[in-house]
């Protein structure tokens, strides 16, 4: 399986966003991975997100064990003595698990319990990966020609495996979030 | 310290207990706990943190024991002991509970899991995937067919045939779309549901292919569902190609098992997966459960070796205070067990000591008050007092005996008396008759010697007595002694005073009418007789009338030492009287010569000037008889102002150049009637010390150290320190 690497599970985002973008997202901002757009108000994300699962985590989705993965979106105003001030804050929640009897992957989606069928993990992660106009935040939360920093990632909750798999999933590099944060501005 | 056991006590104590609340809910969450597995991480961290709080707090402790080991303070190598031996006797059997137990965890985990377990499960799920693929490819046909059907429909009833014919297949939904998964007619049982389940993009590409599909999926929120999806037959190759997707529900029960093999399944096969996390984890927990029941234990160690020694380092800290003198120590009684009580009667110990010590120092002021009054009493007693221990050794004495015997006791205490006698020449008499008293063991004595030395005889009166100890056996002796060599003078003077003025008065008497009759007998016959009787009666008469001349001069002078002329005080300034006696005597005799030094700045004296006159004449007179056979005359006539005993005195030495002074006589010549010269009445000295005693002085003679000649010795008290003798008079 081309989407399995050896020995990292690895859920990075690939959100390549153009630099000249950046000012341009006045109503919308699209690149080849992440599209966030204006529509009646509301800001939409389109994106795709890259999650690859390392072997010893497949193994364990072959063992029955659930993952839980989360793609977490954040709308941040920069603040220079305290911390950031968040404006609006998603997550999507996903459990993956696989059925031996159909042999199938299951993603569910734990924010409204749809399941979706899968005779392959590809495709099971292609359901997670693809974020399809997500609901992100009224127009008018944004203050107009204010920077605002978008952000986004995704990330294996090792809270979510069962607890005698959570120290080693925490020491040990199989079980390694690569979970650092896409960012771009934002301005409205 | 009890404040920082409390607080080692209470933090040690809620480590403890929240380690250990922390392990049970670890144990909990392990157990599959819904509520503790949520923070199954964070208990991990929390038994890490309360581990490593109480690593730091032993470590604190040994740094501190380390410590008061190297500063040997008491009770620390006890402590030491103590603490291994409870921590060897506590850590070796959770040692080996720790071994023992992760023995059988490696067992009964191991033994959760059996291969024919592992292969009936298999089996299972196998025999289940077969029950519904007969099922599966019976309902494949019936789409065939069903797709054959849908093939020969009119497109315009396609809608109502789908319905009816989904409703005669008893499918859950039937679906004919494009291949492209565009939906061309759908029925559903679900009439809720608007839009039908697509196939995704796997299936279609399937079907593009030309393969039927047919699966067990899950879709929405139903139970298990079969897929089965397949082509329609072509009838034109301008129509766009179609398939048809029917959803058949299973069995209520064949789900329901399917459902529990599978579950049973994934359990198994889960579990099996986490065989060795599940090992690692209990071996966590156990790991930490050992820790912490060892460091508990050693802690506890700690705590329970300072509470013990700490009775016991009191205990030490209270005789080192005791052994520096600080009664007042009083140590915190742990308990009532037998430390409690040996402390209780260490407190008891101080109390008595204290209370002896109490009494012991209030008797040492009452003896001292007691010396000091005795000293006191002493000091003022005008007789001399001297004490020996019962080996005759010099224990005591007072200033009068100092006085008295002219010696400094201070350099002679603790010697023997034997070795007095020895070191004390001129005071050999007096040691020998203590002595000898001593040694006749009397109970009481008295004794009256007479000390000759350079300036005189001293008359002693000396008392002695036995001390008795409390055992009755003699601890010391007293020896009281007075000096009785003015008393017995003064009662000689005044003998001497009452027989001169009797014999005056007997004497006188007849005087006159001898002279007067020898007279008379010159004058009656010395005209009438020849000359050979003349001149005898002229010598007779002669000689008679000079003796009656001479005798009557003698009772004058006895007269005058008799009378006491009435004293006439007034402030005299010595220096004065001294020139005029030395003016005197400077002219009356050509070949003498008398030398002055008299000090510039005499103090004042009060004095009757005739009398003081007349002791400086007298003294005078003896010096220049002293060197009668002399070649020459060489008195020294000096002054000044001296302290004795803090008594401001004039002093006046006359010194001669004569032949010096028996010893013998030296103290006597001061009585009436002794004289070393050829002429004399023998009353010049005796004057002389009458008036010097009338003016509070005293007055001596003594050889010159260089034995050349004499010395007149005269010391008059200054006038201040007549005032101040006045003074207290009157008070």
């Amino acid at each position: 399986m081309s989407f399995i690497t050896n020995n990292i599970i690895t859920f990075s985002i690939i959100l390549i966003l153009s630099c000249i973008n950046y000012s341009s997202i006045a109503n919308t901002a699209k690149t080849d991975s992440i599209r966030i757009y204006l529509d009646k108000n509301t800001y939409y994300l389109d994106a795709l997100c890259d999650i690859e699962l390392s072997e010893e985590a497949y193994r364990a989705l072959r063992h029955g064990v659930s993952l839980e993965i989360h793609i977490h979106f954040q709308l941040r105003s920069k603040r220079y003595w305290v911390w950031d001030k968040i404006i609006s804050e998603k997550i999507l929640l996903y459990k993956l698990e696989h059925k031996p009897l159909t042999e199938n992957f299951l993603a569910t989606d734990l924010s409204n319990g749809l399941r979706h069928s899968y005779d392959n993990l590809e495709a099971a992660l292609n359901h997670i990966k693809t974020i399809s106009k997500m609901s992100l935040f009224n127009q008018d939360h944004l203050i107009e020609d204010k920077v605002y920093i978008a952000r986004i990632r995704a990330y294996l909750d090792i809270e979510s495996l069962p607890s005698p798999m959570r120290p080693q999933a925490y020491f040990s590099s199989n079980w390694k979030l690569s979970n650092k944060w896409y960012s771009w501005k934002l301005i409205r | 310290m009890n404040r920082g056991s409390d607080l080692m006590l209470l933090i040690g104590s809620s480590l403890f207990f929240f380690m250990l609340a922390s392990l049970v809910m670890m144990s909990q969450a392990l157990q599959n706990s819904e509520f503790f597995n949520s923070y199954y991480s964070i208990l991990i961290i929390l038994n890490g943190l309360g581990l490593i709080s109480l690593i730091i707090l032993i470590i604190f402790n040994i740094k501190r024991l380390i410590r008061q080991f190297k500063n040997k303070i008491i009770g620390s190598r006890m402590t030491v002991r103590m603490v291994m031996l409870f921590s060897i006797l506590s850590v070796t059997p959770v040692l080996i509970v720790y071994y023992f137990s992760l023995d059988f965890l490696h067992r009964g985990i191991d033994s959760w899991f059996d291969l024919r377990v592992e292969q009936a499960l298999d089996d299972s799920l196998e025999l289940s995937r077969l029950a519904l693929d007969v099922r599966m490819r019976e309902l494949l046909n019936m789409t065939e067919k069903v797709a054959t059907e849908l093939n020969e429909s009119n497109e315009s009833e396609l809608p109502f045939i789908v319905d009816q014919i989904r409703e005669r297949i008893n499918a859950y939904e039937l679906t004919l779309l494009t291949r492209k998964g565009v939906v061309i007619a759908s029925s559903s049982i679900d009439t809720e549901s608007l839009i039908p389940v697509t196939p995704d993009k796997n299936i279609l590409l399937q079907l593009s292919q030309g393969n039927n599909y047919i699966g067990l999926d899950v879709i929405k929120d139903t139970n298990l569902l079969i897929r089965v999806v397949t082509n329609l037959p072509t009838k034109n190759i301008d129509k766009e190609a179609r398939l048809i997707q029917t959803l058949f529900p299973i069995s209520e029960r064949m789900n329901q098992l399917a459902e529990s093999v599978q579950s049973s399944y994934i359990e198994y096969k889960e579990l099996s997966y986490l065989r060795e996390q599940l090992k690692i984890s209990f071996i966590i927990i156990l790991t930490l459960v050992l820790l912490f029941s060892m460091f508990s234990a050693v802690w506890a160690a700690f705590y329970s070796a300072r509470k013990l020694s700490e009775p016991v380092m009191n205990l030490a800290e209270g005789t080192k205070a005791i052994a520096a003198g600080d009664y007042s120590t009083r140590l915190p009684v742990p308990g009532n067990d037998e430390l409690g009580f040996l402390v209780s009667s260490f407190n008891d110990m101080t109390d008595r000591i204290s209370e002896a010590r109490d009494s012991v120092k209030q008797s040492q002021l009452e003896a001292e008050s007691q010396r000091n009054f005795l000293e006191t009493i002493l000091s003022r007693l005008s007789s001399g007092v001297i004490v020996l221990d019962g080996n005759g050794n010099l224990e005591k004495y007072n200033t009068s005996a100092n006085q008295i015997l002219n010696i400094n006791f201070d350099i002679l205490e603790k010697k023997n008396i034997r070795i007095l006698i020895k070191e004390l020449p001129y005071l050999t008499d007096f040691f020998e008759c203590i002595s000898s008293n001593i040694q006749e063991q009397l109970d009481e004595w008295h004794e009256q010697i007479t000390l000759s030395n350079k300036t005189g005889n001293l008359t002693l009166m000396i008392n002695g007595a036995v001390l008795l100890g409390s055992d009755g056996e003699t601890s010391g002796y007293v020896i009281v002694f007075d000096e009785i060599t003015a008393l017995i003078r003064g009662q000689r003077d005044a003998a001497w005073s009452e027989m001169a003025q009797h014999l005056a008065h007997e004497i006188k008497n007849p005087l006159t009418p001898i002279q007067l009759a020898a007279e008379r007998l010159r004058h009656k016959y010395l005209s009438t007789m020849n000359a050979e009787d003349v001149e005898m009666l002229d010598r007779m008469t002669n000689t008679i009338i000079q003796q009656v001349d001479t005798l009557k001069e003698m009772v004058n002078n006895f007269s005058d030492y008799a009378r006491s002329p009435e004293f006439n005080p007034e402030d005299i300034r010595i220096e004065h009287l001294i020139q005029e006696g030395h003016d005197l005597f400077s002219n009356m005799e050509d070949k003498s010569e008398i030398k002055m030094d008299v000090d510039d700045e005499l103090p004042l004296i009060r004095g009757d000037e005739k009398k003081l006159r007349q002791v400086f004449n007298n003294l005078l007179t003896n010096a220049i008889d002293a060197n009668e056979m002399g070649a020459g005359h060489h008195l020294t006539i000096s002054a000044k102002g001296i302290d004795v005993n803090n008594i401001h005195m004039v002093e006046i030495r006359v010194r001669d150049n004569g032949p010096g002074i028996e010893v013998g006589v030296v103290n006597k010549l001061f009585e009436p009637y002794i004289t070393t010269k050829q002429k004399g009445t023998g009353l010049g000295l005796a004057i002389v010390k009458k008036i010097i005693d009338e003016h509070s002085g005293t007055v001596w003679l003594e050889n010159n150290n260089d034995n050349n000649g004499a010395c007149a010795v005269i010391r008059l008290p200054a006038i201040d320190q007549l005032i101040q003798t006045t003074k207290s008079r009157i008070i």
